[in-house]
């Protein structure tokens, strides 16, 4: 019978063996999935790093002002990322070519009011960025 | 006893020197009860060794058997026999029709019953009178039997051959597992080094913070302006004049100067009221105001 135990001994570590392998296989596989999605995410923060973290941004936004006639700028102000400004008098053409450079930049818009007063538009915009 | 060479396995029955039988009666029912009661029963009477018990019921009585299956695999073994080959043991005391008449054991010995107990005795003390036969080889014991224990289905080489087999697997198993540990590790390493280089930082957590940062940020901000430009395209498009747009937070306030009546006031309602961020469409005169939620 004591020559069975080894025996028995044997198949006792194989079945082990093979838990033991499932186990480093499925921890494997669980570990490669966890670095791909990782791997995913950091791809997605650095492209969108990269987009809302430009620091061209005070540039267009100082090019919007250039554009806009000096009248109709009656503030202007970025202090930490974060700009406070109110437009009066722009004509349709303006207003426009304003929403559509303002809705093109990457950054956070916190407040866009804008009225006709007199044909012409009022504006008072406020946003931030990265 | 004379050596044999015998491969096939075979059943035996063992002559009185190698068991011992009591009668008993005992307040149990069952002979598994009155099993318990076997060694103690015995004590005192058995040469030191280990031994087997059966017990059996016979009447009112149980019958106890014990025998040591070391010393007949001994013997076994002096006549040549592997334990391998014993298939059941039965017991002379229970095979009275085996010798019925008196039997040669070997040359010097000789079974028979005296008193109803088989009892060996050497052939010098027996009388003339009686004459002893052969045992008959084709009788078919029909008594009490048992199995030997010990009894191994495999050779001690089989064993070890099977057993190295088997732990050889069970090593190219563990190869196996500890090359998947070896590939996780490398795979965490040179993760690790790539996140070192894009300059975030290494914990999940983190990572996990800033990813849902920029992209809550990315989500609204599009939707903001996919929105409100979906709005703006449809006024212009069917050329409303707009007199107020103030989105602040995540609402929208739009005021349009539009004659609801018109072909083209009708085509910017039903086209914004199919939208399902339109949260109210109202109008007044010619004004149409839109409520949206970003």
């Amino acid at each position: 019978m004591k020559k069975e135990f080894l025996l028995i001994g044997a198949v006792a570590i194989l079945i082990f063996s093979i838990f033991y392998k499932a186990s480093s296989y499925s921890n494997f596989v669980k570990s490669l999935d966890e670095i791909r999605v990782q791997e995913e995410k950091i791809a997605t923060i650095g492209e969108l790093k990269k987009s809302w973290k430009n620091s061209k941004i005070k540039i267009r936004l100082d090019a919007i002002k250039k554009y806009l006639p000096k009248q109709s700028v009656k503030s202007f102000s970025k202090k930490k990322r974060k700009l406070k400004a109110s437009f009066v008098k722009l004509n349709p053409k303006i207003y426009n070519k304003l929403i559509k450079d303002i809705w093109n930049l990457k950054v956070k818009i916190i407040k866009f009011k804008s009225k006709v007063v007199d044909e012409k538009y009022e504006v008072n915009l406020e946003c931030s960025w990265q | 006893m004379k050596s044999l060479n015998l491969q096939k396995s075979f059943n035996i029955i063992l002559s009185p020197e190698f068991y011992w039988v009591k009668k008993k009666k005992l307040p149990v029912k069952f002979a598994f009860q009155a099993k318990k009661y076997a060694k103690a029963l015995f004590e005192g009477f058995l040469p030191n060794d280990e031994y087997n018990y059966i017990v059996s019921k016979e009447n009112e009585e149980f019958i106890f058997i014990a025998f040591s299956e070391k010393q007949i695999v001994n013997f076994m073994k002096t006549i040549n026999i592997k334990a391998e080959q014993i298939g059941k043991i039965y017991f002379a005391q229970f095979e009275n029709k085996f010798f019925k008449t008196p039997i040669y054991l070997d040359e010097e010995n000789a079974l028979i019953e005296i008193d109803k107990i088989a009892t060996i005795l050497k052939v010098g003390f027996i009388s003339d009178k009686i004459t002893l036969y052969p045992a008959n080889e084709n009788y078919k014991p029909t008594g009490l039997s048992t199995r030997i224990s010990s009894k191994s289905f495999f050779t001690q080489m089989q064993i070890y051959i099977l057993s190295g087999l088997i732990l050889f697997f069970a090593l190219l198993n563990f190869v196996e597992a500890w090359g998947y540990g070896i590939q996780t590790e490398i795979k965490e390493i040179e993760f690790e080094e790539f996140v070192k280089k894009t300059g975030l930082p290494n914990s999940t957590y983190q990572l996990k913070n800033i990813y849902q940062k920029y992209d809550t940020l990315d989500k609204t901000e599009r939707n903001k302006r996919d929105v409100s430009l979906i709005i703006i395209k449809s006024i212009m498009k069917h050329k409303g004049e707009i007199t107020m747009f103030n989105l602040e937070k995540k609402k929208l306030l739009l005021m349009i100067k539009v004659n609801p009546k018109t072909k083209n006031g009708v085509k910017i309602k039903s086209q914004l009221s199919k939208e399902k961020f339109i949260k109210k469409m109202t109008v007044n005169k010619d004004i149409m105001v839109i409520r949206a939620n970003i």
